[in-house]
C-alpha cells in the first residue's frame, strides 16, 4: 500500500525515476504541465530554469498559477504549488529564476543531469539548449505547440537528430512583393498590404509605392517598358492644411481603392489569367460622409459588409486624428489599439472586395496580424504528458534513445493513420550537413565591398547561426572575441564591428576560412566567408547563409544520404508560408509528403509568438 | 581551421577572463593590424606581498605551438630578470613548463603563472641558468636580497 511513486514508475516503466536527475527549461504552459507530470511520476530531484514572470493572460492556461501570483516568477510559483500535491518524501525542486543562456548554467551545470527536457516558447533558447545538452551528451527531449498541433522528440549526440539538423522556418512571415502590391488572391495578402503598406504610408511616414510598376508589362522586344512613363506619382497621402480628418479619409480611399485599382488595372498582362479588380466609390458606399458617425463598430466575430468596412474605415481615420493628433506619422501597428485594428481590418476588407476576396472578421484579422497562435492548454497538457513517457523511455534504456521516438499531435485527421491524433516516427539519425552536432562547415555569401563586422558577428553569427558570446578566429589570428571581457576590451571589440571586413583587423578575401567558437555553448565551425551581389528584395538581412539552412538539405536530397527523411524537406525555403495556411499535417496521403508536411510545420521551430506557450 | 591548440587557447582565454588572480594579466598579443595574434600570450605576474619581489610586475610572454598542449608553451621573462632560474634570454627553467619533467597537458595558464610567481621568492640554486644571480645568491644572500628588491622598484618592472 505505500509504495511510492517512483516504486510504480519502476514498477509500470521499468524506470529509476527516483535517483534520476533532471532539469526542465520553462515554466510556462508545457512547463506547469510537466513539472506536475514529473513530481506525480515520482521523479525526486528537480531543476527548473524559467526567466519569465506570471501575467494575467496566463492564468487560462498555466494552472498552477493564480491571481494572487501574477508578477512572481513562473519558476518559483511552479515549484511551491506542485510541492502542495501528493509527492514522495524527499523530493527536490530547485527553482532558477534567469536566463538559461546566462553564465551559470553552464557546461558543468548541464552535465549534471541525468536528462533535460525542453518546454521552451522560441527557437532562440531552443537551440541554445540544444548545443550545450550535445556538448555535455546529456539526452535532451524537446518540445514544442502551437495551437492544436505540438510534438516531441530526443535529441542525444551521436544517435539522433538535433534540433538544428533540420531547417526552421524563418521568425517572419514574407510575402510576395508583387502578389501584395498588385494582385493578392488570398485575405491575408489583403491583411499584409493593409498592415505593412498603407497603414505605414498613412500612419507610419513611410515613403512607399503601393503599387509595383515592375510588373508593367514589358514591351514585344522583352525589353523592360520605359520606367513607369504612363502612371502618374503614387499621390503623397498626408493631412493637407485646412482639410478635415473626414476628407483626407475620402481622398485616401479615393487614392488607393480606385485611382490605384485603375493603375493595377492598366497592366493589362496582370489580368490575362486572373479576375480584374473593380475599384471602389466611397460615395456609392457611404452617401453621407460629413453624418457618418465614426464609432467603433461592435461586431467582432462577423465580417463587416463592404459598406460597412468604408465607414470603419473612414471612422478609424477621424479617431485616429482626434486621439493622436500630431503623432499620426510615427505610429507603429498594435493589434490591441482599436484605430489600428480597426483600420487594417478595414482596409483589408475593402481590398478583398476590390479583389474579390472573402472579408474578414475583425477578430481574425487581430489574430493574423498580430501574429497570435493561440496557446491551447489541451495541446499542452497532451506534448508535457509525453514528454514525461519519452523521459521513463530514456532512463529505461540508460540514457539511450533507443526506444524512444518523435511524437506529432496532429489536428487534421485524413490518410492512412486518420483514426490517430498522435502520430510517431522513428528518430532521425543525426544529420551529416548539421554544424551544430555534425562538422560540416558554413559558407555566408555577402558583399564584400559593403559588409562590416558588424553584419557578420550580429547579424550572421548571433542572429542567424544564434551563437551566444561567438569568437572569430582566422589561422593563428584572433578576429574578434567576446564573452565576460573588460571594458575597455569590449570598446576595442566594438570598435571593430564598424569596419569593413576588407580592413583590418579582418582583412577578409572572398573565400576566407573562418573559426567561429563559442566557449558557452561549447561550439565550434568552419565559417567559410564568400563574396556575392546580394539582391536585398530577396535578403533583406544583406548575407545567404549555405550549410546551417535548408540549402545544405537540399544538396543532400539528391544525393545518396537522401533516404532518411531528413531529405524530405529539400526546397523547402522557396515556399512562402502563410499565415493563414490551411490545416496542417497529413492532408496528404503520402507517407514522405506528410513527413515533409510535418517537418514543416513543427511548432517548436517556430518563432515566439505574442501567446507564450 | 586552428585545431586542438586554438580550441584549447580558446577555453584557456575564457577560464582567465572568468577568473583570474588579483594582478596578473593574461592575453593574446596585438597584432599590428588589430587582431590577436593567438598563439603568443602577452602576460605579468606580480611578486608576492611579503617577499623582495613585492611592487615589481615581471612580464613574460608564452609562445603556443601547433602541439599545445602536448607540448608547453616557451614562457619567456621579457624584459629578462635577475634570477637564478631564468636564462640570459629571459626562458623561465622551471619542472612544470618542461616536456621532460613535469609538464601536463593539464596544466592551465593559470596554474603555469602561479607557479612562477612562486618560483620568484623560491628559487632553485641547484638548477642554475643565469650566472651572476646564482653566485650572489649563493654567496651573499643579503645582497642578493638587496638587489631583487632594488629590481622590484626598476622602471621596466613598475605596475
Amino acid at each position: 500500500m505505500s509504495a511510492t511513486r517512483a516504486e510504480h514508475a519502476k514498477a509500470v516503466a521499468g524506470s529509476d525515476v527516483a535517483s534520476a536527475k533532471v532539469l526542465m527549461v520553462g515554466a510556462g504552459g508545457i512547463g506547469c504541465e510537466l513539472i506536475k507530470n514529473l513530481v506525480l511520476c515520482g521523479f525526486r530531484d528537480i531543476e527548473a530554469i524559467d526567466l519569465d514572470t506570471i501575467d494575467y493572460s496566463n492564468l487560462n492556461r498555466q494552472f498552477l498559477f493564480r491571481a494572487a501570483h501574477v508578477n512572481r516568477p513562473k519558476v518559483e510559483v511552479a515549484r511551491e504549488t506542485v510541492l502542495s500535491f501528493p509527492h514522495d518524501a524527499g523530493t527536490r525542486i530547485v527553482a532558477h529564476h534567469g536566463n538559461v543562456k546566462a553564465a551559470q548554467f553552464d557546461l558543468d551545470y548541464f552535465k549534471q543531469f541525468t536528462i533535460v527536457l525542453n518546454a521552451l516558447d522560441n527557437i532562440d533558447a531552443r537551440r541554445h539548449v540544444n548545443r550545450v545538452c550535445l556538448a555535455a551528451g546529456v539526452p535532451l527531449v524537446e518540445s514544442g505547440t502551437e495551437g492544436y498541433l505540438g510534438q516531441v522528440t530526443v535529441i542525444k549526440k551521436g544517435e539522433s537528430e538535433c534540433y538544428e539538423c533540420q531547417p526552421k522556418s524563418d521568425n517572419k512571415k514574407t510575402y510576395p512583393i508583387c502578389t501584395v502590391r498588385n494582385h493578392p488572391d488570398k485575405p491575408v495578402h489583403c491583411i499584409a498590404w493593409a498592415k505593412e503598406l498603407l497603414f505605414k504610408k498613412v500612419f507610419g511616414g513611410e515613403e512607399t509605392d503601393l503599387v509595383d510598376n515592375s510588373e508593367a508589362a514589358p514591351a514585344a522586344d522583352g525589353a523592360p517598358e520605359q520606367p513607369a512613363a504612363a502612371a502618374p506619382p503614387a499621390p503623397k497621402l498626408e493631412l493637407q492644411p485646412g482639410e478635415s480628418a473626414r476628407h483626407f479619409a475620402a481622398r485616401v480611399f479615393e487614392a488607393v481603392f480606385a485611382a490605384d485599382v485603375r493603375r493595377l488595372l492598366a497592366m493589362s498582362s496582370l489580368w490575362k489569367e486572373r479576375a480584374p479588380p473593380a475599384p471602389l466609390e466611397l460615395a456609392a458606399l457611404v452617401p453621407a460622409l460629413d453624418a457618418l458617425p465614426v464609432d467603433s463598430p461592435d461586431e467582432d466575430q462577423a465580417a463587416w459588409s463592404v459598406a460597412e468596412s468604408a465607414a470603419v474605415f473612414v471612422g478609424a481615420l477621424v479617431r485616429a486624428f482626434e486621439l493622436r493628433g500630431v503623432r499620426v506619422g510615427q505610429l507603429a501597428f498594435d493589434k490591441d489599439d482599436v484605430e489600428c485594428l480597426d483600420f487594417v481590418t478595414a482596409a483589408s476588407n475593402l481590398r478583398s472586395a476590390v479583389f474579390g476576396i472573402p472579408a474578414q472578421s475583425r477578430f481574425k484579422v487581430k489574430e493574423i496580424a498580430g501574429n497570435i497562435i493561440p496557446a491551447i492548454a489541451t495541446t499542452n497538457a497532451v506534448i508535457a504528458g509525453y514528454i514525461a513517457i519519452e523521459a521513463l523511455k530514456v532512463l529505461r534504456a540508460g540514457g539511450s534513445t533507443a526506444q524512444c521516438a518523435s511524437a506529432f499531435l496532429c489536428r487534421a485527421l485524413s490518410g492512412k493513420r486518420k483514426d490517430r491524433m498522435i502520430v510517431s516516427t522513428r528518430l532521425n539519425p543525426p544529420a551529416a550537413h548539421c554544424f551544430v552536432c555534425g562538422s560540416a562547415s558554413v559558407t555566408v555569401q555577402l558583399d564584400l565591398r559593403t559588409a562590416t563586422g558588424a553584419l557578420l558577428v550580429q547579424e550572421v553569427l548571433i542572429k542567424k547561426l544564434a551563437f551566444h558570446q561567438p569568437n572569430l578566429t582566422k589561422g593563428d589570428r584572433g578576429l574578434y572575441e567576446s564573452g565576460d571581457l573588460d571594458e575597455d576590451e569590449v570598446a576595442i571589440e566594438e570598435a571593430k564591428l564598424g569596419k569593413l571586413l576588407t580592413e583590418p583587423p579582418f582583412s577578409l578575401r572572398t573565400g576566407a576560412m573562418l573559426n567561429v567558437s563559442d566557449q558557452s555553448q561549447s561550439l565550434d565551425c568552419e565559417l567559410i566567408v564568400v563574396h556575392a551581389e546580394i539582391d536585398v528584395e530577396a535578403h533583406p538581412l544583406g548575407f545567404i547563409v549555405h550549410g546551417a539552412d535548408s540549402i545544405g538539405v537540399r544538396r543532400d536530397a539528391g544525393g545518396a544520404g537522401s533516404a532518411g527523411p531528413s531529405g524530405a524537406n529539400a526546397g523547402d525555403d522557396s515556399d512562402i508560408e502563410m499565415l493563414d495556411s490551411a490545416p496542417v499535417p497529413a492532408s496528404d496521403s503520402t507517407p514522405t509528403a506528410r513527413k515533409q508536411a510535418r517537418s514543416r510545420r513543427s511548432p517548436s521551430a517556430r518563432a515566439p509568438r505574442t501567446a507564450s506557450n | 581551421m586552428v585545431g586542438i591548440a586554438g580550441g584549447r587557447l580558446g577555453e584557456e582565454r575564457k577560464n582567465w577572463r572568468k577568473d583570474h588572480p588579483h594582478g596578473f594579466v593574461a592575453k593574446p598579443a596585438l597584432n599590428a593590424d588589430g587582431s590577436f595574434n593567438i598563439m603568443l600570450w602577452e602576460c605579468a605576474v606580480p611578486g608576492k606581498k611579503g617577499t623582495d619581489w613585492e611592487g615589481g610586475l615581471y612580464r613574460i610572454t608564452m609562445e603556443f605551438s601547433d602541439e599545445y598542449p602536448s607540448k608547453p608553451p616557451k614562457c619567456k621573462f621579457n624584459p629578462r630578470i635577475f634570477h637564478p632560474n631564468v636564462y640570459p634570454s629571459g626562458t623561465i627553467c622551471l619542472s612544470i613548463l618542461d616536456e621532460n619533467k613535469g609538464w601536463k597537458p593539464s596544466i592551465t595558464v593559470k596554474q603555469m603563472l602561479l607557479g612562477i610567481q612562486d618560483l620568484l621568492d623560491n628559487p632553485n640554486n641547484n638548477d642554475p641558468a643565469q650566472r651572476e644571480p646564482y653566485d650572489l645568491l649563493k654567496n651573499d644572500p643579503a645582497a642578493y636580497a638587496q638587489k631583487i628588491r632594488e629590481q622590484a622598484k626598476m622602471d621596466a618592472f613598475r605596475l
